[in-house]
């Protein structure tokens, strides 16, 4: 197809700011930002480390639970109140939130009351919540760092 | 005013879908081919502790569910960068007709 040069196709130049705009409409996700980023790759490591802890007696550790579950529900109210941010709402949820409808969401969660129910952990219960829990701090991840840098 | 290469732009789009969707295709296939092998190899880990009576039922049935739940999650995962690929290949469209136009009108 072939466009010639007609009087009222001059103006296409104006096309440009509908196009950005048009651009923007059609965002289905948000773009990548860097505090979330941060914010997940830092908890990835103070979580892990308090998962190490668990062979230890849970009231020895009692405060430092208490502080990582009120960093991590800061981390997850951040991700909320982003537009377009759903995919990684959803993640967070999985990890820190048990909801009725879904029996296996709310690792972190499930992780304290087992920890607290049965006073100390295993060797092998710690290594592998430990391998768990960073593959799913990596997915947290994965998708943050994934995203279009704006 | 230029004329517009329709062809061109096709051949751009065409270019645009194969670099954002082969190489998307490829690292979720990638990327599920180690979950199950993480999957497998953890599973395979709790069963043997808990045959070893290193592990009791309760932590065993909470090791199933926490790998039920990392699956839900890297199908999350995945259809969130998906989401990202296919914005990435609008805006990508987006560019190669607006630069096309542009160019046109000189």
């Amino acid at each position: 197809m072939n466009f010639t040069k007609r009087s009222h196709q001059r103006p296409i130049v104006w096309l440009a700011p509908f196009l950005i705009a048009l651009l923007n409409a059609c965002s289905t996700i948000s773009v990548y930002d860097q505090f979330a980023y941060a914010n997940a790759t830092s908890l990835k490591v103070d979580t892990l480390n308090l998962i190490s802890a668990a062979t230890e007696s849970y009231d020895s550790h009692a405060k430092e639970v208490a502080d990582l579950t009120v960093r991590l529900e800061k981390a997850y109210e951040y991700d909320r109140g982003r537009a377009l941010n759903e995919k990684s709402v959803q993640l967070w949820e999985i990890l820190l939130v048990t909801k009725p409808d879904n029996p296996n969401s709310g690792v972190y969660q499930r992780f304290i009351a087992q920890w607290k129910t049965e006073g100390r952990l295993s060797a092998t219960t710690v290594a592998l919540k430990k391998s768990t829990v960073s593959r799913d701090f990596d997915k947290i991840i994965a998708l943050e760092s994934g995203k279009t840098k704006s | 005013m230029a004329a517009i290469n329709m062809n061109d732009i096709e051949k751009q789009i065409a270019q645009l879908a194969l670099s954002v969707f082969a190489q998307f295709s490829q690292v979720a296939i990638s990327d599920g081919k180690a979950l199950a092998t993480a999957i497998e190899q953890d599973l395979l880990t709790a069963a043997a502790a808990r045959a070893r009576g290193e592990m009791t039922e309760l932590d065993f049935e909470i090791e199933k569910k926490d790998l039920l739940a990392e699956a839900e999650m890297e199908k999350l995962k995945q259809e969130g960068l998906a989401q990202v690929r296919i914005d990435q290949f609008t805006a990508g469209v987006i560019d190669i007709v607006a630069k096309a136009a542009l160019a046109a009108v000189g």
